[in-house]
Order: C-alpha cells, then structure tokens, then sequence
C-alpha cells in the first residue's frame, strides 16, 4: 500500500497521496467485473461477475424503478415462478440442491408505490445461492443501496459456463448507451 | 479368534528374545542326537501322535511347517537341512519312514502350506534369496537408523492353505479337533527367522515401534485366486454386500470412478474364515491344497516416520501467496511462502516429499507480522533424520541476511527440529487461539477522536458472517458466529485510521470492515453508520 512502511516496527506513515474522497476503487470495483442487461423499457439490470465467477445480480442505478424519484420501492417478493426463491437450499462446499435458472427465469417481482409492479430476471445461466432476504424487511436497501447491500441474488454458474457472458453488455457499452461520464 | 494358541504377549516377548539369540549354523552329530531327545520330550508331553502327523504332513509340508503344526519354536532357525534330519530320525525312531526326496526327482519340492516362504531357497541363511536381497538394499540405503521393525505382507491363500492343510491332516490321523487350525502362524516364524538373521549378520537391534520399517511383500502368483471362493460364498449365501465404487472428480470436473480393488483384503479373508466349518471349507476348496512348483517372489522397500522442522515466519511482502497458486492448470504468482521455505530446509533431509504445515493462513495481499506464523515442515522418508541445531541457525541467518532477495518478502525465526506431538498441539491453536490484527481504513467521512471513543468500548461483540463472497465458490455457504473481543484505532489523517482487532480465530476482518454487501452484520461499516472499506 502507498506510503506504508515495510518493516517489523510498528512505525507508521500517512498515506498522504491518497485522495480523502476516494480511497481508490471501491469493494465492487476491486473484485467485481462488471455487466449489464439492458432494453429500452430501461429494465436495467447489473451482473457483477466475481473473479472466482459467482454473479451478484441486482437493479443498476438507471433501472426505471429509480427514475426522478417519481416512485418508490413498496416490497419485494420472492414467491415467484413454481418454486418460491425463498424455499431455496443449498448444501456442501459443492453448494447442490439450488434452483436452476435460466437468463428469462425470474428472481422476484417488485411493488412499486403507484401499484405497478415489475420482474427481476436472473440474467444468466447457473444455480441460486442466496437471496437478499433483507429487502424483505427493508426494501428502500434497494433504493438506497442498490450496488452494494441492496443486491438481489447470488448465482453459481453451471461448471464450464463461467464465461458465458457474451449476451451482456460490459460497463463501456453500458456508460455509452445510457450516455454516463465517467 | 487366532489361529496361533498362544497370547499376544507371549508372542512379543519370544520375537524379541528370539532375534537376539545366536544362531547354530553348523550341527554336527552330538547336537542333532541332543536335540532330537528334547524334541522327542516335548511330544510326549504334548501328548501328540507327533510321528502320525509328520509322516502325514511331509509330502506336503517343509520341515518348519510341520512343526508348525507341533507348535514347536524353538527350533526354527536351524537350517532346512538339520530339521530334515532331525525329523527323519525322530519318525524312524517309532518304526516309521519318511522319503526324503518326496516322489520328486527334477522339480525343487515347494511347501503346500507356507509357498515357499518358510524354506531355504528365500530364507536360508546364507543363500536365501530375500535374506540376501534385504543385506544388499540395506547396504546401499543411506537412512540413518538405530533401530528397525518388520512389516511383511503375505498372500491371503495363506489362510486358506492353513486350514487346507490342518482338515487334511485331520482327515489322515484324527487329530485336531477344532475346526479352526492351531498353528504357529507364519508371520512370527518369518520374523523370528528374519530378525535373527538381521541381528547376527548385521547387529541390527529388533523394536516393535521403531521409526524405521523393512516393509517386505511376498507373493506367490499361482496361488492369486485361492481365496476368491470365500466372496463366492458369502454371495451364494446371500450375504455378501458390494459396496459401490465412489467416484472423485478429476481437473476437468467429470466424474471418474475409482478402479475397484482386484483383491479382498487379508483382514477380511480372516473374517469370513473364522465363521467357516469343515463342511463348507470341504465343497469349496481343495482338502489338501494343490500342489504348487512357483517359488514366492518378494519385494522389499525401506520407510523412515517422517520428521519436523517448525519456526515461525514473518510475511513483509503484500503479493506473495502462502502456498503455490493454480488456477486451471496455470501457475498464478511466481513464488509462495511454502517455496521459500522448503528450498533451502529441506535439501539437507533427503526426504522422499515434502509438506508444509501452518497455524493458520494470511491472504496474499495481507502482511504477517509481530513474532510470526508458527508453521512446521513436514519431511517424509527422510535420509537424515536430525540435523544440528547449529545448521539450522545457518540456514535461518542466511534464509534472512540481506544478501538474498528473497528476504525482503520473507524472514524465518526460531527454527527447531520437533516431535510429532508438537506439531498436533501446533494445529490446535489454529482454532482456539485468539488472533490480533491491524487494517487501514478508509471511513467516507472525516472522523475525530471523540466519533470513534465508542470503538474502545467494544468488548465480546458477536457478529454474524455469511461466507464471503470472496471465498463462496470453494466454502459452504453458512453462517459464521464470530466474537470480536476488542478493538483500538489511531487516526492517521481525516479518512484514515488503523483499526486494531482482537478477535476469535476464523474471523473474515474484511468483511468485517466492509461488509461484504451486507452479508456480515454487525460490521465496521454498519457500527459507523457511513462507507468504509479496508485498505
């Protein structure tokens, strides 16, 4: 790290050249190769694909959900499809027994404040993990937080499909079609 | 229940005190006469038809099976050719008559009961073939030893031969009554008879637990199929149970089934013959066994108990992973604390592979500092079984001088040879002992001394941690109960702080500081209210 001192003492040096503001990248940023799945209804979702290839799946900040404030997130629900993904159970280091799921399979449906609702879609193909069963509870997580705690799912690739993420689009193509700065 | 009638312990102390007996190598006829009367007591106090049952045995049976068969023990070192003598004396003695060349001319007659193992052509001394085998291996090894055990390996038609054997015998003079044969078993004999040729030949000192071991395996490949008949049986009875052949996963990650073992084990040979009679042994098996012309072949191998290095090290660098990193077949990283390690300690050893053993594990990007890591070398079937603690400290100062590279990444104190029991304790601690760390932290708004006094009051605080994403592809996804006993700080700049933990073994501190997206609560994060991430 920048400016530490190397050595069995317990001396220490400020790391004076890092910006106060911003530390350098930030956890997601650090571990994370990060994707999109977007349409022009602006369903936009992110996949984050871990180095060791487990995705975090979750609404990007320009999903329709967020847009001008106009409405708020109600509650998430998860019974969705013929199994309910809360029901899901996974054992062993090898993680078995979770839900298969296709790129169009659901992940939950989303009550928005004026009544309408809409689908998360999983995006990829793989097993489920988890579920964020804290949106349950608090769903403004989502809101607030929706690249960090306010994720939607962790998904296990099928074993020799870890790289299969040629349907979505990377973070350059994502910037430039949404027309984001850096 | 053992084919041998005597107690275990009887059995020990007669291996002990036999290896160290001299042995007679020449008998002239005074000695032949004076042992022959001894023998000639034993049997009558035995009360054995001792003549029916040798002339009995002996087309089948090499002298010392056959006394064996009279459980007589003390006479098993002298040569074939003695006890030849002695017991065709004994037999014409009492009127009857043994044909030494047993109906053979050309072909060297082989033991129907041990296949060889207990006659000259393997264990004679001098000219037995495995007797010479084992001085010449034993000559040209290196290993340093001051004592050795014996491990033999023997074919499992062994068994089946021993009680082939006793049923005929049974059958031809009415004795023995048990349906489970009372012999001397042929292990103890081959070791009487090995380790006293290994004493006087070589002065090596016998010890039931020693570090060094002759592992000897003897076969005899005509007799290979002898005790398949017993799984036969136990099926037809419809109580055999096939276990299934377990895969394991290879590189690629498909399913390989694990070849199935060609042989039942000796050990359950003995167990479905303890259950046997007379009569099934009879409609299964060959009374007596059939005659054999192979002689036993045999291979030998030398095994030292591994021994141990340990010391602690101190990890400087933040990119060096603690054991060698692959992924996918691809070396990651060009170095790893275990390398660096093993290079210059294990070259003196002479050890056939090599483990290294830690108390515990960093990241690659973690330093490991204060008094250091406790680890252990492991050195299997090592030449050199102790090195000086004066080398060691060599090797630490040079492992450490600024004259090699590689000690800016990597310092090792404390070097030692240890014993087995210290590197179990070693591990223990792994789980039990409490660790210390320090991360920098970055806190997304400018904090005082005053903000962050609530740290110190910290005292026992239970967290909960689901697996980290970080490691979740290769750990059960479950919940981890950690206690973080205690927590300091000094703020370094407005952002800045060193974070001090104390905490419970298998704490994840990274998550700890950041959350991990909400996945380990309470957090540093959660307890400041704000973003923060470790540095």
């Amino acid at each position: 790290m920048e400016g530490d001192e190397e050595g069995l003492e317990e001396e220490v040096v400020a790391p004076l050249v890092v910006d106060s503001k911003n530390p350098g990248k930030s956890v997601v940023e650090r571990y994370f190769t990060q994707y999109f799945a977007m349409n022009e209804q602006f369903e936009d979702q992110y996949v984050y694909k871990h180095f060791n290839n487990l995705f975090v799946i979750g609404l990007a900040s320009t999903h329709f959900a967020f847009k001008n404030g106009e409405k708020t997130i109600k509650s998430v629900n998860f019974d969705v499809s013929s199994r309910s993904r809360l029901n899901n159970q996974v054992s062993g280091k090898g993680k078995k027994g979770g839900i298969q799921l296709k790129p169009n399979d659901p992940l939950c449906s989303i009550l928005l404040s004026d009544g309408s609702s809409f689908t998360v879609k999983s995006c990829v193909t793989g097993s489920l993990l988890e579920v964020n069963e804290k949106l349950l509870e608090d769903p403004s997580l989502l809101s607030l937080k929706n690249e960090t705690d306010g994720f939607i799912a962790i998904i296990q690739p099928k074993f020799g499909d870890k790289d299969k993420v040629d349907h979505l689009s990377t973070q350059e193509e994502y910037k430039r079609i949404r027309n984001i700065s850096t | 229940i053992n084919a041998s009638s005597y107690p275990r312990k009887e059995i020990k102390r007669r291996t002990q005190r036999a290896t160290t007996t001299a042995m007679a190598t020449q008998s002239n006829e005074d000695e032949l006469g004076r042992i022959l009367s001894e023998f000639e007591n034993t049997m009558k106090e035995r009360d054995l038809k001792a003549s029916e049952i040798i002339q009995a045995a002996w087309p089948i049976s090499c002298p010392r099976c056959i006394l064996r068969v009279l459980n007589v023990s003390n006479l098993m070192f002298r040569s074939e050719k003695f006890l030849e003598a002695l017991l065709c004396n004994f037999v014409e003695k009492t009127g009857g008559h043994l044909d030494r060349s047993r109906g053979k001319k050309e072909e060297k007659f082989v033991c129907s009961c041990c296949v060889g193992l207990l006659q000259e052509e393997l264990i004679g001394n001098p000219d037995g073939s495995l007797t010479n085998s084992i001085v010449s291996l034993l000559n040209q090894c290196e290993t340093q030893f001051k004592d050795y055990s014996l491990a033999l390996s023997i074919p499992p038609a062994l068994q089946i031969r021993q009680y082939s054997v006793w049923y005929y015998l049974r059958e031809k003079t009415g004795q023995f009554q048990t349906d489970v044969p009372q012999m001397l078993e042929i292990k103890e004999v081959l070791k009487w008879v090995l380790g006293g040729f290994l004493s006087r030949e070589k002065g090596l000192v016998f010890k039931f637990q020693s570090d060094f071991t002759i592992n000897v395996t003897l076969k005899n490949s005509s007799t290979q199929n002898e005790h398949l008949f017993l799984q036969k049986m136990k099926e037809d009875e419809g109580m055999a149970k096939r276990k299934k052949a377990r895969g394991k996963r290879n590189a690629e990650g498909k399913w390989e089934k694990e070849p199935k073992a060609d042989e039942i084990s000796i050990k359950y040979v003995g167990k479905l013959l303890e259950d046997i009679t007379y009569e099934k042994f009879k409609s299964h098996s060959p009374i007596p066994p059939p005659v054999i012309t192979e002689q036993a072949t045999f291979s030998i191998s030398f095994n030292h108990v591994p021994v141990y290095v340990a010391g602690r090290y101190i990890k400087l660098s933040r990119n060096l992973s603690q054991s060698p990193w692959v992924i996918d077949g691809q070396r990651k990283g060009d170095n790893s604390v275990e390398e660096i390690i093993t290079a210059p300690v294990a070259p003196p050893f002479k050890a056939d592979s090599t483990k290294f053993i830690t108390a515990g594990r960093e990241d690659i990007d973690v330093r490991m500092l204060g008094r250091g890591r406790p680890f252990v070398l492991e050195l299997s079937n090592p030449k050199v079984i102790s090195v000086s603690q004066e080398k060691l400290n060599q090797l630490e100062e040079e492992m450490n001088s600024e004259k090699n590279p590689l000690s800016s990444m990597l310092k090792v104190v404390d070097l030692q040879m240890v014993n087995r029991n210290e590197v179990t304790k070693m591990k223990e601690g792994e789980q039990t002992k409490t660790k210390n760390y320090r991360a920098l932290v970055w806190i997304s708004k400018k904090v005082t001394e005053s903000d962050l006094k609530f740290l110190r009051e910290v005292k026992d605080l239970v967290i909960e941690q689901k697996t980290p994403v970080r490691v979740l592809h290769r750990r059960s996804l479950m919940v981890r109960k950690k206690t973080i006993h205690s927590l300091d700080f000094e703020i370094i700049h407005d952002n800045f702080i060193h974070l001090h933990l104390h905490t419970e073994a298998g704490t994840y501190i990274k998550e700890f500081v950041h959350s991990d997206l909400g996945r380990t609560h309470p957090s540093f994060t959660s307890m400041m209210g704000c973003q923060t991430d470790i540095l």
